[in-house]
């Protein structure tokens, strides 16, 4: 993998192994801005600003980030450059034309500090994580909240204007699209529910019960049911017309379903502990490793500050787990003590040495200018 | 807007076209370029043809398509059916209608599909004049044709309801699968689209 004015790095080279690699460094030293690149590879956004400007190290025009990636498939280089105002994407040297081709090269799962959010945070979170995770097995997903969202503001929009007939009408393509939202949801919560159990008890090794619950905001029945789903927005809306009008927009709809973690049958969000809610955060990013892995290929996980979230107990078994894991394992940590086979690197003022064969001279620069991210 | 006292004459066509659709700069200093290099009667006519079609072409007082001679030469026609009407977006999609030759009814144009995001709403659309149209002229069907896009869903779905009270048979384009079309190779959402509207074998 090599970066050029990315963040901290103005030039690093680094080879990766095909498993676990380990980060370590003091705080400041970009840890994290390494994991950055790997994910900006992966989604050409980053997970840490919306200002692209913040991506380039100071002082520079240009950031870059190429990667070798290496699959059963076949192996391509992905690289990516960007200034303020504009980004390239390549694959395999050439210029990628449509970005749809190029999304699918590199997958990355990443579990960072704030992933705990995942139970103590606002809905919005755990809807992505269920679009995200219905997303990856019908890729059609993502027209349908598209279209969805547009019914939605466009019957918002009437109901501001005092159109109640053109309401009416949006009212009703809202309820179809709605019914197979929820229907993929719901039908989603019910294949991970049972993994999702005995999963969250081999990380935990406690042998408290985690279900999930689809809490939809007009349709009590929990029924995966398209037609049904829908067939009860419709009854729902005329019921909540007034209210709507006098709001100024749609008061019920897929955009205020939850999805409720329960332990032991009492809801996690209110009253799960702090180690609680990191396993079940923990938990659901395996899950989505697990749904991301297809036909052999396994994405690969990026773990920021795993010691700044778990207790002593809690990180052993989630690296056990890791080591178990397929895929290649990117981690970030402010400890270089490690008992696991894995490449450790030391991060420090901007560059990254491998600990095991650290350079006396610029040995680096002479080496293989590309990285694994298998 | 493009200042019209801009006194390069060159600058102001390049301005111009680049208000067109699809046009950007390079396209329209290329196309400015072409009529530059080319001969004058050339031009000449092509601003003769603008001109003709800023003055004389208008909107048909029937079906609101464009059209020189009013009403329109569908509209004039003495051999179509008057009892069944076919409601389009543009103008366009009568030609794409016609070449079928399996319609043989009366058009009307809407010149735009619903979309309250960008401020379009009903009253900005031919609908008012499709009403009064209905009004004096006993018609047995109404076909919306529509695009299966959701803008033209939601429009179909807002002129069904206003043609409810009427009494009149309202039916709506089939969607689905295209013919000669491969089902591995078709997008999930029209797949998905045919299933639903699937229909008995006889």
């Amino acid at each position: 993998m090599v970066l050029t004015g990315w963040r901290r790095f103005p030039e690093a080279t680094i080879e990766l192994t095909a498993g676990l690699n380990v980060f370590h460094g003091a705080n400041g030293q970009g840890k994290t801005n390494f994991l950055e690149a790997v994910y900006y590879l992966a989604n050409l956004s980053s997970f840490r600003t919306r200002r692209r400007g913040e991506l380039i190290t100071w002082g520079r025009r240009e950031a870059s980030i190429s990667g070798w990636i290496v699959a059963d498939t076949g192996s391509t280089v992905l690289s990516v450059s960007l200034d303020r105002s504009s980004r390239t994407v390549t694959r395999g040297g050439m210029n990628s034309s449509s970005l749809l081709s190029y999304y699918g090269c590199l997958s990355v799962v990443l579990f960072a500090p704030n992933q705990v959010r995942l139970v103590g945070g606002p809905p919005i979170i755990r809807r992505r994580f269920l679009d995200r995770a219905v997303l990856r097995r019908l890729p059609d997903h993502v027209v349908l909240l598209r279209d969805y969202n547009k019914m939605l503001k466009s019957r918002n929009v009437s109901l501001k204007g005092k159109d109640v007939d053109l309401a009416e009408v949006y009212g009703r393509q809202m309820a179809s699209l709605a019914g197979r939202i929820v229907g993929r949801r719901r039908t989603l919560v019910n294949q991970l529910g049972e993994g999702f159990e005995s999963l969250y008890r081999d990380v935990t090794g406690t042998d408290e019960r985690v279900s999930l619950r689809y809490r939809c905001s007009w349709c009590p029945q929990d029924t995966v049911d398209e037609g049904e789903i829908g067939g009860s927005f419709l009854e729902t809306l005329p019921r909540r017309l007034d209210l709507d009008r006098q709001r100024g927009y749609t008061t019920i709809g897929p955009q205020f379903d939850d999805l409720e973690f329960l332990i032991d049958g009492r809801p996690a969000g209110p009253y799960a502990s702090q180690g609680q809610a990191r396993s079940i955060a923990m938990t659901a990013v395996l899950v989505e490793h697990d749904l991301l892995s297809v036909r052999g290929n396994s994405p690969v996980l990026l773990v920021d500050d795993l010691s700044s979230e778990l207790d002593e107990r809690r990180r052993r078994s989630f690296l056990d787990r890791l080591s178990g894991l397929s895929g290649q394992v990117l981690m970030t940590s402010t400890e270089s003590v490690m008992d696991r086979d894995g490449r450790i690197f030391l991060v420090e003022g901007g560059s990254i040495h491998p600990e095991a064969e650290r350079p006396v001279t610029e040995q680096l620069s002479g080496t293989s200018e590309t990285v694994q991210v298998e | 807007m493009i200042d019209a006292m801009d006194s390069d004459p060159i600058q102001r066509l390049i301005a111009h076209l680049t208000q067109l659709p699809g046009i950007g700069e390079k396209t329209a200093t290329r196309l400015t370029m072409h009529i530059l290099a080319g001969q004058k009667e050339f031009a000449r006519a092509l601003a003769k043809s603008l001109e003709d079609v800023a003055d004389q072409v208008r909107l048909c007082s029937q079906c609101c398509t464009f059209t020189v001679r009013d009403p329109c030469v569908i509209c004039s026609d003495d051999n179509r059916d008057d009892s069944i009407i076919c409601l389009v977006a543009r103008p366009q999609d009568i030609d794409a209608i016609e070449r079928t030759g399996q319609f043989h009814g009366r058009y009307h144009v809407l010149h735009g599909l619903l979309s309250p995001l960008d401020g379009i709403g009903p009253e900005d659309l031919k609908i008012g004049e499709f009403l009064t149209r209905l009004r004096q002229t006993p018609i047995k069907e109404v076909i919306l044709a529509t695009s299966p896009s959701i803008e033209g869903e939601a429009t179909a779905m807002y002129v069904a309801n206003l043609l409810k009270p009427l009494g009149v048979e309202v039916t709506r384009i089939a969607a689905g699968m295209p013919i000669g079309g491969e089902l591995e190779y078709s997008d999930s959402m029209t797949v998905g689209r045919a299933l639903q509207d699937r229909r008995a074998m006889r």
